[in-house]
């Protein structure tokens, strides 16, 4: 009966329902950028054919950025606790190394890519100890243990590139190498966690758990939920997110750059917060962080293939977040932007 | 008194959200002068209808008229330049600051671009002598106490020559005594032709103040008479749209074993030695003064809180101290005081909210059954009648009322053998009391063992089988309650006999902190 009469008063439009989901505007936004990107090439250098948006090259964005993603939807469950995890990019270089120098000393795949994963779950452990039990502030704390990642990754490679063995294990090469026709491993990797997590979010008691913990944390204590514990395995499953992505990228270039990571937690949050996570915790799915990450890997792209500069690019990257914040913002405030006629 | 002239006039009011019609046609006028009560019940539409006349939300429909001209406010500053101001529940002090920052606060006079102390500090004097505060003008806000600071943000509307007060439930956190205060600045500000418009659930308070009355219902405006006009039957039954024949509701219930026994639990400094027992069936109540270690008791047996010495048995099964989950998987279940900051995630859904605590019963290996969990939750939304479009509401969205039921369900969907309501009714509007006495005695004709933390004397006569005093962290006496229990007697006991019948004035002694 309530269901009926539900149905009865929600007389928004289509249109108002898409855009009040999640990340909505971002994915309308990743469109039109998408449009405008062609239109710039084929006014440029127009060959009467698509040229940004062909299947190869929105493929070849996604597996670009599939790592990005895979940490980016870790992220998402850290930061709808509330808290957050700046440690991500420092980890990340962290396993490059960690994973190049298994694979140079042992050769043995499944030690690779376990010992990745267990590792990088290791270090997740630590940062989620030192934030919910131990009750450190998660922006000091990982930020802290962000610069003992690095020190570690210089020591690990002191500070020279490490390169794989173009003839390793080949069960470490499929990782990061074999194709499913069109579809590149990377892109297969990006859409079984978006999978698992999405799934983990949306249907699962412990998913469902952490969104309260972020909304209010009071409130969770006082309906017996372990809040602690569940933060601890976010932070958990980033930590093996970054060891999965570490696996997968070695797998795929073999050589690690002590340098290769750094700033990587700005570009991962920026696409989890453009998808409607909010910093304050609570709020936020797995599908939205697709689009930010889909948002995000538009818009590098693009503005390689239309030869911006890094400077250029980076400039026009932040106006273009700013904005869409500000619309998502406004649209959360009820701020009507428009008056309908 | 002399009747001033109409300043406000709001015609046909019409304000829609998403799926609700929170206003549907209301009409209101405010005389100069005047204190006009506005009563309703929890979602009746109150506080939308405030909000449109401050200019925090902007009607629909309708027209709103300040001296005859209409008006449209895009903001509560535009409100506030016209002389319509509000003091709301939630008090806006901000407690670094002194007293006259916070009167003047986006306000500060200025001379030559600079803040003009001299003036500040003038100025406030002057309103401070007006609202009858002895205190310094630089005292730091956040020392004061509540009721001072409520003075302050009185004060602050006169800073801005308001014309309108709007008052909203302003005495739900003040003493006795500082409630008088507020009556008499009432009387002042009145006096100098401003009006108040006042809100409280309070109706006796209602029925002493103002000089005319107007209920509204679920969105429309049902009456408005001159106060000599009703009284508080009659306003109740306009509220709540019948006669409500009796507010408290209790049953007997066959008492059966003990279910929840607490054993000489001791918290250091908060409570000491607390002893008792609650049978299945029984409604045990809590009282005392506020401070005396009620609601600490409470936190420590659900574990929220942690103790040094004494057990807390379940069906005889011990409960871990400090451990919410261990105290929620053996059956007891806690309605606390503050439903927004310990029962409810605002931000979240009603069905989230709702099945918070059973969610891992409605799941198989830690995945939801989501056509479970919805079932589980339109159940409840009908069995104790919540309205909201559906539950995927925002429960930041509900209205108080609605907000408790949802906190009641969260505790009722996991079956619980005890049940601790500590303040079930406070701030809430009696046909929703009336609703939540009854669920009370059924659950405890159900078997459940109950357990009322209350600063309501009546209410624990009303609905408990004995009562439990406490003073200063100790047990001080249980008192089986039937005929000949007196007021007195409780009172006299919560105060830890340490007066004579006579020498206490009522409840009144014990609203004081």
């Amino acid at each position: 009966m309530s269901e009926k009469s539900a149905r009865i008063q929600d007389n928004r439009s289509p249109w108002s329902r898409f855009m009040s989901l999640n990340g909505s505007a971002v994915f309308l936004a990743t469109i039109a950028v998408m449009i405008i990107f062609e239109v710039y090439l084929q006014i440029a250098r127009g060959s009467g054919e698509l040229m940004f948006i062909t299947p190869s090259n929105l493929l070849g964005i996604l597996k670009q950025q599939a790592y990005v993603g895979i940490i980016a939807f870790g992220m998402t469950l850290v930061m709808i606790t509330g808290n957050i995890d700046l440690s991500v990019g420092s980890m990340l270089t962290m396993m490059y190394c960690v994973t190049a120098w298994i694979m140079m000393s042992t050769d043995n795949g499944l030690l690779g890519i376990f010992g990745s994963l267990a590792i990088g779950a290791l270090c997740g452990l630590l940062n989620g100890v030192l934030v919910s039990y131990v009750k450190l502030n998660a922006f000091i704390t990982t930020l802290g243990t962000s610069s003992i990642f690095s020190a570690l990754a210089l020591m690990l490679s002191s500070g020279k590139v490490l390169v794989i063995p173009d003839n390793c294990d080949p069960l470490f090469q499929v990782m990061g190498m074999a194709s499913f026709g069109p579809l590149h491993i990377l892109i297969v990797w990006f859409v079984v966690v978006a999978l698992i997590l999405g799934f983990v979010l949306s249907r699962t008691v412990y998913g469902q758990q952490l969104y309260t913990i972020g909304a209010n944390a009071t409130a969770a204590r006082f309906s017996g939920i372990r809040s602690k514990r569940n933060t601890t395995i976010a932070y958990v499953i980033t930590g093996l997110c970054v060891g999965l992505a570490s696996v997968m990228t070695m797998a795929n270039v073999k050589s690690s750059n002590p340098q290769a990571g750094s700033g990587k937690e700005m570009d991962i949050i920026l696409c989890v917060v453009l998808g409607g996570v909010s910093i304050a915790g609570g709020k936020g799915s797995v599908w939205g962080t697709i689009i930010g990450v889909l948002f995000y890997g538009v818009l590098s792209a693009g503005f390689t293939q239309i030869d911006l500069s890094e400077s250029q690019k980076w400039v026009i990257m932040g106006l273009i977040m700013v904005a869409v914040l500000s619309f998502d913002a406004l649209k959360e405030r009820g701020v009507k932007l428009w008056k309908r006629k | 008194m002399s009747v001033g002239k109409t300043f406000i006039e709001l015609k046909g009011i019409v304000k829609l959200f998403p799926g609700v019609r929170a206003l549907g046609g209301v009409s209101f006028d405010i005389r100069e002068g005047e204190v006009h009560s506005l009563c309703g019940e929890n979602g009746a539409g109150k506080s939308t209808l405030i909000k449109v006349m401050t200019g925090a939300h902007q009607r629909d429909e309708g027209q709103y008229l300040i001296d005859g001209k209409e008006v449209q406010f895009k903001s509560t500053q535009e409100a506030i330049a016209m002389g319509v101001s509000c003091v709301y529940q939630e008090l806006s002090i901000a407690p670094q600051l002194d007293v006259a920052h916070n009167l003047f606060i986006g306000n500060l006079p200025v001379k030559g671009g600079l803040v003009d102390h001299r003036t500040l500090y003038a100025e406030t004097e002057r309103i401070l002598a007006e609202l009858d505060m002895p205190i310094p003008a630089k005292t730091i806000a956040g020392d004061l106490s509540v009721g001072q600071q409520q003075m302050i943000e009185i004060g602050r509307a006169l800073t801005r020559n308001a014309r309108l007060i709007i008052m909203d439930e302003p005495t739900s956190s003040l003493s006795e005594a500082e409630t008088e205060t507020l009556f008499q600045i009432i009387r002042k500000l009145v006096a100098k032709n401003i009006a108040i418009v006042y809100i409280s659930h309070k109706l006796d308070e209602v029925m002493y103040l103002s000089d005319r009355i107007t209920v509204i219902r679920d969105g429309e405006n049902i009456v408005t008479t001159d106060k000599e006009a009703t009284n508080q039957e009659q306003l109740i039954a306009n509220m709540i749209g019948r006669e409500l024949s009796n507010l408290y509701r209790k049953e007997p219930a066959e008492a059966g074993d003990v279910v929840l026994d607490v054993k000489n639990l001791t918290r250091t400094g908060v409570f000491e030695d607390i002893s008792f027992q609650v049978r299945s069936g029984e409604v045990v109540g809590f009282f005392g003064l506020v401070g005396a270690g009620r609601s600490e008791i409470m936190r420590a047996v659900f574990g929220v809180d942690k103790y040094q010495s004494g057990s807390v048995t379940v069906a005889g099964q011990p409960l871990k101290a400090g451990d919410p989950a261990s105290a929620i998987s053996a059956g007891v279940g806690f309605c606390t005081e503050d439903r927004k900051k310990e029962g409810l995630a605002l931000r979240l859904s009603i069905l989230l909210n709702m099945t918070l605590v059973k969610l891992p019963f409605l799941s198989k290996a830690g995945v939801i059954n989501r056509r479970a969990q919805k079932a589980a939750a339109d159940e409840y939304m009908n069995s104790i009648s919540i309205k909201a479009p559906s539950v995927h509401q925002l429960v930041g969205n509900l209205s108080g009322g609605n907000q408790q039921k949802v906190v009641v369900a969260k505790w009722l969907m996991m079956g619980p053998k005890v049940l601790i309501v500590d303040e079930p009714t406070r701030g809430i509007d009696v046909g929703s009391k009336s609703e939540i006495y009854g669920l009370l005695s059924d659950l405890a004709k159900q078997g459940m063992a109950i357990v009322v933390v209350s600063s309501e004397i009546e209410e624990i006569l009303g609905v408990c089988d004995s009562v439990v005093t406490i003073f200063e962290g100790k047990k001080t006496a249980q008192l089986e309650i039937n005929s000949q229990l007196t007021r007195e007697e409780v009172l006299a006991a919560a105060l830890g006999g340490s007066f004579s019948n006579g020498a206490i004035a009522g409840k009144e002694a014990i609203r004081d902190e």
